[in-house]
């Protein structure tokens, strides 16, 4: 009875630490398939060239310009456009602002937005 | 109360194990995520397309309307984007206009670091050039006739424009 009883115990202590183990591994995984996710679905490239393509318009855009960019686009949901110091920074579908992209017009950059669009005003 | 003693020991030995195995499972994890993000990492370079715009600028500023008048250039033979054209934010650019009669040369303005011309000849080298690809400045050398306006006289005269864009990385 007594023997019966400390198999059981211990059985149940090996399930627990089968258990815990796969609970590790599949949170280890489950980080790594979002890590992977974010770089397959291609919202960096398309940042990217969201990024880029604002700058150079920027760049070749005489004063008084205004360039308006749909909030949703084929680029996915632009959720942030900012300028600062001279770069241009863009947040696509919820991923983190990136390194930004530098532009160099001589006219003042700035950034507003109404309800779906973003608008760069070139002054 | 050996027994115990064995338990715990037995215990402390499982727990490192799984400690290890844990380790493992996520340095192949690591690993994975690396090469995927070696793959799926795409660069676009547009240095080419801001050189171009760049020289498009410097052109404007410097030849408007197809007229150059030498007294308005001349004593600007360096820093003549940010004092005459105005342009900001040139610390990845050299720009190079030569204004020419003839064979003859007539003012040199440029501004910038000229060491970029030299990186740019190092990527001549296709096998340097397929492995550091992402680094490679951008370039646009472009001629454009003009009229020199100097004295009160105009004459003919040749504008050679190169802009060399350095990365932003």
């Amino acid at each position: 009875m007594k023997i019966q009883t400390i198999k059981s115990k211990k059985g149940t202590t090996i399930m627990y630490q089968v258990l815990i183990h796969l609970i590790l591994i599949a949170l280890i995984f489950a980080m790594f398939f979002l890590a992977s996710v974010n770089k397959v679905n291609s919202r960096n490239v398309k940042q990217q060239v969201l990024e880029k393509q604002t700058a150079l318009l920027i760049d070749s855009a005489a004063p008084g310009t205004t360039i308006s960019i749909f909030k949703n686009n084929k680029y996915g949901r632009i959720d942030d456009l900012q300028v600062k110091e001279g770069k241009l920074y863009a947040s696509v579908d919820g991923l983190a602002i990136s390194k930004g992209y530098p532009y160099f017009s001589k006219y003042s950059v700035s950034i507003d937005s109404d309800k779906d669009k973003w608008h760069v005003r070139i002054k | 109360m050996k027994l115990k003693k064995l338990n715990k020991k037995a215990a402390i030995g499982e727990g490192i194990l799984m400690i290890y195995r844990l380790f493992l499972v996520a340095i192949i994890a690591i690993m994975i995520l690396g090469l995927s993000a070696i793959f799926y990492d795409y660069y676009i370079n547009v240095r080419d397309v801001e050189a171009r715009i760049m020289a498009k600028q410097a052109v404007n500023c410097l030849v408007p309307e197809g007229n150059i008048d030498f007294n308005r250039i001349k004593n600007y033979e360096q820093k003549f984007l940010k004092d005459l054209c105005g342009i900001n934010n040139l610390d990845r650019f050299y720009v190079k206009v030569n204004v020419s009669e003839g064979n003859k040369q007539l003012i040199l303005l440029q501004q910038g670091d000229s060491g970029m011309a030299w990186i740019k000849e190092i990527f001549k080298n296709k096998n340097l050039a397929s492995k550091v690809e992402k680094y490679q400045p951008g370039q646009f050398n472009q001629n454009y006739p003009a009229n020199l306006i100097r004295e009160g006289k105009s004459v003919r005269a040749n504008i050679n424009v190169e802009v060399f864009v350095n990365n932003e990385l």
